[in-house]
């Protein structure tokens, strides 16, 4: 990269020349290596974090894509770390959300708050994306920093009039037995099935953003011991995650799925893998929407590197880049307002996608609910089901 | 031997040491026994480890009677042993599961007379009793006792059998009566590792097996792998069961020996051994399989062969330089280890070699990672050690057999005849070479296998092509997964096609054209 390119990559990265001056990050993370712990088995995301590494080499840190399979094996090697008293330890950036993030920020495992410093924040959409600072109910704190927007969508591939809400969601499934499920819980998309179910069978919904009380789930049960004979392998068994989901709908095992990208099935469809009939929807009346968020250990290695990635993440050049359907197809955090005309047109070029609805379509977004409505819905239902 | 004995102990002590620490960790963290009782669907959890374990082990067993009584040792199917042995076990269990799934090639290529134009919902896969956990189980581990048991055979042995068959004895006969009683002190070892293997797999049980509940290994994986603390406990705690388990499977296989032992001979069956032999072709298909698949992007029901869309992953060279590297450093020293090991006589002590394939690595895996690391050594030697511990009960299993039985009086004659030391020394390596490079192949497959130990341990720092391979694993490219599985079937395949062309001696053949 010769010195124009990396002037304007430092451009794009800064809202304003000022930050080159004060943000002595900068100069503090060149040379230094950052080992990002990021789930590894889808290859778009791979590909986009390898891209993502060229935009860091830019800035002289060497940036490495330490492919997981779950991202708690990375919470258990910060915490063994942690506890065997190692101060320069093996994880410096983590792609995290949701319980790893709860569990990491309780027991001090987490450096911040750092992300109101970074140069990029000002952009980040927190007041129309409020799940940007809110993490299941969990106030960021400023320990984690957003990368990407979910929401839950529906795909269907060669279903006439697909259904607009649970319940007629759970008559499909009647009339179309064996061709809809679920990941079994405690998978993320598995609950967040069973959350987005809640919303529509709980008489006030609102009770989901409080700590959560025996006897409040109870009219979720009487409807999915009527759902689960209608469902894939009779409910006898379930996809384990959303990728094994994925893969039923591709071979033609289902019908209808979810996912929690709005993007995804556009991007499964130009990377080859999913058939081009399949389309997205969503239901009337809304879906849960978060987002996914970087964190760096307190005992990182390459602390300034790490908030240096975190902030070239939020850039608009990587942020639109992570959107466009032939390459991710994550929602952006950014607010679009807040771009000058030159970032705007990064995102306004993005194709839409053959199966993804526009914004508008996509309809309003649910809040997750309180983080011990997942905790008690996942206990119960391996109770009620998990044995078989 | 002039290795003195507290020296010979040394291995042990070295290898012992560190599973200490992992264990110790397993039981300070282990939950209240009260909440183990309270896990929704427990006892199937722990039928479904001891079934198919004990299920797998008997007709993997049976299988290699029949088979070895049959079908002579020089038959060409047994030259494909080493390829159904160096799939490593979750490439096998993906590619009987792309054969056996609704969605897999046997109901595509049944879809056109059943008139299907979407899979049948059926449970072929993840069968509620293990049965096709038990099948999987049963093509892996054949092979493995086949391959071990041909590698056992020695020119003695051979002979017995052969004055048992002038003397006219039928062939099941002559098995059971003279050559696997022979046999079997080599294969005990490893045939108690196919068990405890059976019961503790967390790969295999995950594909093959059913989900609700999992068998016990794999919920304990799952507990292990919630973010709250409260997981590691219960972790702890089904990781401490499943020792138990596997200690009760272990008695139950000795009864099995006894109740073996007083059985009636069973008729000749050729054609039964055939149908085995047959049935063992079955990973090989699984392997072409994984190959079309590696090569193909989408895969639409009922369509025979997928969509091609030709694809290598990336950075396949270094990873694999990376594993070969860490296996064949892994495999030497934990051989060494071994034999320095087996100059001490033979000991009670060794019972606790097996404790790292009896425990669940996920539940001593974390202890271990916290004793290593305040060491403060960088991800390689850390990485290695660990191999080394994990790898050597395989090399052992492999090596102690042949080892201990090697004959004394070849020892005691070549002593009269003043041969010592370094000379006897190489006696016995020469004799013992088609056993020395089995237990290196073995030994490399089993470090080219290990997912957990290298990620935890290395910090991520380390990528082979096992780790690679489980991580895209839980994603949505199957093509890339099948590629990687062949991958990393390549190296241990090659280790093994390498071990099987050993031969103690040079045959009088070689011998007599070398000196004309």
């Amino acid at each position: 990269m010769n010195r124009r390119q990396t002037l304007a990559l430092l451009a794009a990265l800064l809202p304003s020349r000022a930050w080159a001056e004060t943000w002595a990050l900068l100069d503090q993370a060149r040379g230094q290596e950052v080992f990002f712990h990021a789930w590894g088995g889808d290859p778009k995301i791979n590909d986009f974090i390898a891209w993502l590494g060229d935009q860091a080499a830019g800035l002289g840190i060497t940036l490495t894509h330490v492919k997981l399979a779950a991202t708690a094996d990375a919470v258990a090697r910060v915490r063994t770390e942690i506890a065997a008293g190692t101060t320069k330890g093996a994880v410096d950036l983590i792609w995290i959300n949701g319980e790893n993030f709860a569990t990491m920020k309780r027991e001090g495992l987490l450096f911040g708050p750092f992300t109101e410093s970074l140069p990029n924040w000002p952009r980040v959409d927190t007041q129309g994306k409020p799940a940007t600072v809110t993490d299941f109910t969990e106030p960021t704190g400023g320990y984690e920093s957003p990368w990407a927007m979910a929401q839950l969508v529906f795909e269907q591939d060669g279903v006439n009039t697909p259904p607009r809400s649970i319940a007629a969601l759970a008559d499909w499934a009647a009339t179309n037995p064996g061709r809809f499920t679920y990941p079994q819980p405690p998978d993320y998309l598995g609950m967040t099935f069973l959350k987005q179910a809640l919303y529509a069978l709980l008489p006030d919904p609102a009770v989901l953003q409080s700590p959560h009380a025996p006897g409040l789930d109870a009219a979720l049960w009487p409807f999915l011991d009527a759902l689960h004979p209608h469902l894939w392998r009779q409910g006898r068994a379930f996809p384990k995650d959303e990728p094994a989901l994925g893969l039923l709908l591709a071979d033609g095992e289902t019908r209808i799925s979810l996912a929690f990208n709005p993007g995804r099935a556009s991007a499964e469809i130009a990377a080859g893998r999913l058939q081009d009939t399949v389309r997205t929807f969503v239901l009337e009346g809304g879906t849960i929407a978060n987002a996914s968020f970087v964190a760096i250990p307190v005992n990182a290695s390459a602390v300034q590197a790490a908030q240096v990635v975190a902030n070239l993440i939020l850039s608009p050049l990587v942020q639109a880049r992570a959107q466009d359907p032939g390459v991710l197809g994550f929602q952006t955090v950014l607010n679009m307002a807040a771009l000058t005309p030159e970032d705007r047109a990064l995102f306004d070029a993005l194709p839409l996608g053959p199966a993804t609805l526009s914004p508008l379509a996509l309809g309003p977004t649910l809040l997750e609910p309180h983080a011990s409505w997942m905790t008690a819905i996942a206990e119960a239902w391996a109770a009620r089901y998990g044995a078989g | 031997m002039a290795l003195a004995k507290p020296l010979a102990r040394l291995p042990l002590v070295l290898i012992l040491a560190p599973i200490a620490l992992g264990l110790d960790h397993t039981l300070t963290t282990a939950g209240p026994f009260a909440d183990l009782l309270q896990h929704p669907g427990l006892w199937r959890a722990v039928a479904l480890s001891l079934g198919p374990g004990l299920a797998a082990t008997l007709i993997a067993t049976g299988l290699t009677v029949l088979i070895l009584a049959h079908v002579p040792p020089d038959a060409r199917l047994f030259r494909l042993l080493p390829l159904g042995l160096a799939l490593p076990h979750a490439a096998l269990a993906l590619g009987l599961a792309l054969l056996i799934a609704p969605s897999g090639l046997i109901a595509r290529a049944l879809a056109p007379l059943m008139g299907w134009d979407a899979p049948p919902d059926l449970m072929t896969l993840q069968d509620r009793w293990g049965i096709g956990l038990t099948l999987g189980l049963v093509l892996k581990e054949t092979p493995f006792l086949l391959f071990l048991a041909l590698a056992a055979r020695t020119p003695a042995i051979a002979r017995r059998v052969e004055v048992a068959a002038t003397l006219g004895q039928g062939r099941m006969a002559r098995m059971i009566r003279v050559e696997w009683p022979a046999l079997y002190p080599s294969l005990r070892l490893p045939i108690l590792a196919v068990l405890t293997y059976g019961m503790t797999t967390v790969d295999m049980g995950a594909i093959l097996g059913p989900g609700l509940p999992a068998p016990l290994s794999v919920e304990v994986t799952r507990a292990a792998l919630r973010p709250d603390l409260g997981g590691a406990g219960l972790a702890a705690s089904l990781a401490l069961l499943q020792l138990g388990l596997t200690g009760l499977a272990l008695l139950i296989w000795r009864g099995v020996e006894r109740l073996a032992a007083a059985a009636p001979i069973p008729p000749d069956a050729a054609r039964l051994a055939q149908m085995a032999l047959a049935l063992l072709t079955l990973p090989l298909i699984c392997l072409a399989l994984l190959a079309v698949l590696s090569q193909g992007g989408r895969w639409p029901f009922p369509d025979l062969v997928p969509h091609v869309a030709p694809q290598l992953p990336a950075g396949l060279w270094a990873l694999g330089l990376t594993t070969l590297a860490l296996a064949l450093a892994a495999a030497l020293a934990a051989l060494a280890l071994a034999l320095v090991a087996l100059q001490a006589p033979a000991s009670r002590l060794e019972a606790l070699i097996w404790l790292p394939l009896i425990l669940p690595q996920v539940a001593f895996l974390p202890g271990l990672a916290r004793g290593l690391i305040p060491l403060g050594l960088g991800p390689w030697p850390l990485t290695l050690m660990a191999h080394v511990v994990l790898v050597f009960p395989y090399v052992w299993l492999v090596i102690a057999g042949p080892w201990r039985a090697l004959p004394a009086p070849l020892t005691l004659a070549a002593r009269s005849l003043g041969a010592g030391g370094l000379r006897l020394a190489l006696l016995h390596l020469g004799l013992m070479r088609p056993a020395l490079a089995a237990a290196l192949a073995v030994g490399v497959a089993a470090s080219v296998g290990q997912y957990l130990a290298t990620l935890l341990i290395s910090g991520g720092r380390i990528a082979t092509l096992t780790t690679e391979a489980v991580a895209l694993a839980s994603g949505p490219d199957r093509a890339l997964v099948a590629g990687l599985a062949l991958a990393q079937a390549a190296l241990p395949l090659l280790a093994f096609a390498l071990a099987a062309r050993v031969k103690a001696f040079p045959s009088p053949g070689q011998s007599r054209k070398r000196t004309p």
